[in-house]
């Protein structure tokens, strides 16, 4: 049996933090922004043609940076041919979310406004597959902290297959009225531009949920877009830490000017 | 994979400027060569696609000589590709094999140190390897000069596998003294290269061949290593990987391995024993989780 502190301790060694809140830093999805922006261009988009029925926090555990580790790991999990490898990689990547929960899920339920979570859900996988989506493994199964509290509340929508990463109203819907449950935790493994994230949220909202917090495994970070590469060098001098999530991390002194 | 689906993959993998990380990634996404390799063509002439066709059947050719020698070419579509090099993110778009590929792989171990050892680096890396190698646990080194040779010789005087994962093309020996050795290994145990029969040695592909080496194997074990090491890098990029690293005790007068060594999944090792003793829970694969 596979203890979550011996999976998620090698991963000190690897995990890129987002940085605190502050400058150049999107305020919705914590990516690098030119200064003068408080959110990224597509949190812009969704918050002009959404705005409350967003989720209502998100939280990355880990920047999910483009030829490195966790991405390679949040794509083989789900596609690799061989299954010895995705069950490998979805051991792992279960622990790593029980670790983040154990230790920060007050903090998200909190920034939410809420004291707990009543329901756990993931968004659904739009490619087709034989088996179950292994992150509904993860969150209905594998992890203590989430699989008394998962339910299978949202499905695909008549815009499901619509090609692209758009903020959709109907590219999920709920299984259910979600109006007896007032705050949901969505988690999904990779936070691209939230396209997917907050279509579920938007679903989830409509169908009566009254608060909708995302937890992401993996922000994904390119680091040759805008100034990517500045804020990637300041998260990896920060070291990454199961101690402190980025709800709990001070602005440093040079991102609290303005 | 077919012989026409392995020429276009060597045809794309020598066009210049191509970038193999990109080339593994695309054949993963696309599930074929051929739907991989069109997404990566601009719209082309005749003249074009006439020298396309030209390199197609000269790489048609190659791979049938290369495989009158003995070599094989694996992809990473290909069920044969080692499944713990797919758990990394630096796993290349292909290998060329000479040997015999083994399941007890999966949980072999990667000795690596100094191309010019101490006698003590010497001993540590022959008793380290036979113990490994009589324990049924496969031993992986670079075939390089220093401990990558003790290591492999150990493990095949102790009647046990080794595999050399080279830092050249798979039909070239470096350092040339090593060249029955290769033979040996090739004939008992397999050879391993990420790189284009023909290729040279070069300042880069040795650090490429440590992240396959670290992919390749459960762990890694460095024996002795200078601060300018390879095998120091070796270290670094298997905790990139999330694999185990485990230091012999004697490295700590060296200051990046007294670093190392306060980082999570490194152990330092005092003999063969310890390193036995970490690879049991390393190797024991859960498919439940519990809290602690």
């Amino acid at each position: 049996m596979a203890s979550v502190f011996e999976l998620s301790e090698p991963y000190r060694n690897h995990l890129v933090p987002v940085l605190p809140p502050g400058r150049g830093v999107c305020a919705v999805c914590w990516s690098s922004v030119d200064p003068g922006y408080r959110l990224c261009y597509p949190c812009r988009i969704a918050r002009d043609g959404f705005g409350s029925r967003l989720a209502e926090v998100v939280v990355p555990i880990a920047l999910a940076v483009k030829r490195q580790q966790l991405v390679h790991e949040l794509w083989h999990y789900k596609y690799d041919p061989d299954r010895r490898v995705r069950q490998r990689l979805e051991i792992r990547l279960a622990a790593v979310l029980w670790r983040f929960l154990a230790q920060h899920e007050t903090h998200v339920a909190k920034a939410a406004g809420v004291p707990r979570f009543d329901i756990v859900t993931t968004v659904p996988g739009t490619r087709p597959r034989d088996d179950d989506h292994p992150l509904v493994r993860i969150v209905g199964t594998l992890v203590g902290q989430t699989r008394d509290r998962y339910q299978p509340v949202l499905t695909l929508g008549p815009d499901a297959s619509v090609e692209g990463r758009a903020v959709l109203v109907n590219r999920y819907r709920a299984t259910q009225a979600m109006t007896g449950h007032p705050a949901v935790l969505l988690v999904d493994d990779t936070w691209t531009t939230g396209g997917h994230a907050q279509s579920a949220a938007i679903a989830l909202h409509d169908a009566g949920a009254a608060r909708v917090a995302v937890v992401v495994l993996g922000r994904h970070f390119g680091r040759d877009y805008g100034s990517g590469e500045t804020y990637y060098q300041q998260a990896k001098a920060r070291k990454f830490t199961w101690d402190t999530c980025c709800l709990e991390m001070d602005p440093p002194a040079d991102m609290t000017s303005t | 994979m077919t012989r026409e689906e392995q020429a276009a993959l060597v045809a794309w993998l020598r066009r210049p400027g191509v970038v193999w990380s990109e080339v593994t990634e695309q054949l993963e996404e696309c599930g074929s060569v051929q739907k991989a390799a069109a997404g990566q063509e601009p719209a082309q002439g005749s003249l074009f696609e006439a020298a396309r066709t030209d390199g197609l059947d000269e790489a048609a050719r190659d791979i049938e000589r290369w495989e009158r020698t003995g070599i094989q070419l694996v992809s990473v579509l290909d069920a044969e590709y080692p499944s713990n090099l797919r758990m990394i993110y630096q796993h290349p778009p292909v290998l060329f094999m000479q040997g015999a590929a083994d399941e007890r792989d999966a949980t072999s171990v990667a000795v690596v140190g100094t191309r010019h050892p101490a006698p003590r680096g010497i001993d540590q890396a022959r008793q380290l390897a036979a113990a490994l190698a009589t324990d049924g646990i496969p031993v992986i080194s670079g075939l390089a000069a220093g401990i990558d040779t003790a290591a492999h010789t150990a493990a095949l005087t102790a009647g046990g596998r080794t595999v050399a994962v080279i830092g050249t093309g798979i039909d070239r020996v470096y350092p040339p003294q090593n060249a029955g050795l290769q033979e040996e290994i090739a004939a008992k145990g397999l050879v391993i290269s990420q790189f284009l029969p023909g290729s040279p040695p070069t300042k880069a592909s040795f650090p490429m061949r440590n992240a396959v080496m670290s992919g390749y194997a459960l762990a890694t074990v460095v024996v002795e290593a200078s601060d300018h090491s390879g095998s120091r890098i070796q270290a670094r990029l298997a905790l990139q990987h999330g694999r185990h690293v485990f230091l012999m005790c004697s490295l700590l007068e060296h200051e990046w391995a007294r670093d190392y060594a306060a980082r999570p999944g490194v152990t330092v090792v005092e003999a063969a024993a310890d390193v036995l003793a970490g690879l049991q829970r390393l190797a024991s694969e859960s498919t439940d989780l519990i809290w602690a």
